[in-house]
């Protein structure tokens, strides 16, 4: 099997990069999806609010952390993966000087500017959606600067992953607010209306989410064949089969436990809030699955 | 409910999108070719050993691993982007099987690495 012999060579500096980049993933998707779920509604009760905030704000600072700790583990790799090539002054310049280090420079920059939506929405209201959102942007061009989507048509391909990647953060970034909603349903708040809400928009980003995922992942592969040939396609059926679950239980929600949570049924609560951390369980899987997919494969080489 | 009718459009399109987008895009700079080449047997010492790319590359490690452990390298190009790395072993090497271990870093940000092997015969 690809995949196998692709992680056939895996050292341990190379285990440490797949999981720092995969918490940069989750941190970064978890900031920008916190902007946009608060864009998505911004009638949440007072504390989910400030907990959606909370939680992009911390989510930023820890994907900052870890887009800075990736640098060193980088120059360290390209020296052979040990700690006094991470530390190597031309090593280190040998990433800064290129994508790396512009993905390093807009993604801490685009994180910071995040941390705006930590300002209170009703003195200011313009400010902190507009730098919050400035930032969600710089943080989507970061991930444009690095790897295939640099190759031509590069508006289309980035275009596509920026899509995809919007989508995704949405979607991460309401989990732990909606898991918030569905076990305090707060006095005065309509949560099963906010929750049925999110069904409606999470149906139609769902779609551009896949549709965008598949597009970019027949594009860069070109065909059928590698997808079952190479290590790089056969991380990616395991993704979208993982993906394939994630539906499966958004769908339960949206169709099954969103309206028991409505009709006020005993249980529910607990059922939709399991569903959601599950799914929490699935993405941090998905993200796993892409920092190895991305860090030992590639649609070119296998 | 979905139909079977719906089922084979839904397949169809799927099938259409991928067709349509089946030409493969150019990837990031891929190794090309060693020098010996990789499981070759070359009679005494190689006057070079290197790699070429279909791009450049910005070599960060190169590593020449035989029986007697580390070989020392002269002429190395150092970081700079190149599509042709070539080093020239310092001394004779001894009759033995050779490892060439590299890293590098592609234009598009992705790390590569790779190895090739061959043997030195006397």
């Amino acid at each position: 099997m690809a995949w196998l012999s692709a992680l056939a060579g895996v050292d341990a500096w190379t285990v440490a990069m797949m999981l720092v980049v995969a918490g940069f993933y989750a941190g970064a998707l978890l900031a920008a999806g916190a902007v946009l779920f608060r864009l998505a509604f911004p009638d949440l009760p007072d504390p989910d609010r400030r907990a959606a905030s909370r939680m992009g704000a911390i989510a930023a600072w820890v994907a900052i952390v870890l887009a800075l700790v990736q640098w060193p583990l980088q120059a360290g790799y390209l020296g052979g993966g040990n700690g006094a090539a991470a530390f190597d002054p031309m090593l280190l310049g040998v990433v800064f000087e290129g994508a790396q280090g512009t993905r390093l420079v807009l993604a801490v920059s685009g994180l910071l500017l995040v941390q705006a939506i930590l300002l209170d929405a009703r003195r200011l209201p313009g400010l902190g959606y507009g730098l919050s959102l400035a930032g969600v942007l710089l943080v989507m061009l970061a991930f444009v600067q690095v790897g295939h989507t640099v190759d031509e048509p590069r508006v289309l391909l980035g275009g596509l992953l920026v899509l995809h990647l919007l989508t995704a953060a949405f979607w991460v970034g309401s989990l732990w607010p909606l898991y918030r909603l569905a076990g305090h349903p707060p006095a005065g708040c309509d949560a099963a209306r906010i929750l049925a809400r999110f069904g409606q928009v999470a149906a139609f980003g769902v779609g551009l989410l896949v549709l965008a995922g598949v597009v970019l992942a027949a594009l860069l592969l070109g065909g059928v064949t590698p997808l079952l040939t190479t290590g790089y396609g056969q991380f990616l059926i395991g993704k979208v089969l993982i993906v394939g679950l994630l539906l499966l239980l958004a769908a339960a929600n949206k169709w099954r436990l969103v309206p028991a949570f409505e009709r006020g049924e005993p249980g529910a609560p607990g059922r939709l809030r399991r569903s959601i951390a599950l799914e929490g369980g699935l993405v941090g899987s998905i993200l796993l699955l892409t920092a190895v997919l991305t860090t030992v494969s590639s649609p070119a080489g296998g | 409910m979905m139909t079977i009718g719906n089922r084979n459009i839904l397949r169809s399109a799927l099938a259409a999108l991928l067709l349509a987008f089946a030409s493969p895009l150019l990837a990031h700079e891929g190794e090309m070719g060693q020098v010996p080449e990789d499981g070759s047997t070359v009679q005494g010492t190689p006057e070079e050993i290197g790699i070429h790319f279909d791009g450049a590359m910005r070599i960060t490690q190169f590593d020449v691993i035989g029986p007697q452990g580390r070989v020392s390298l002269e002429n190395e190009p150092g970081s700079d982007p190149t599509e042709e790395y070539h080093v020239r072993p310092a001394g004779d090497l001894e009759p033995g099987r050779y490892e060439v271990r590299w890293r590098g870093l592609a234009r598009d940000g992705h790390m590569m690495s790779g190895s090739f092997r061959f043997t030195v015969e006397d």
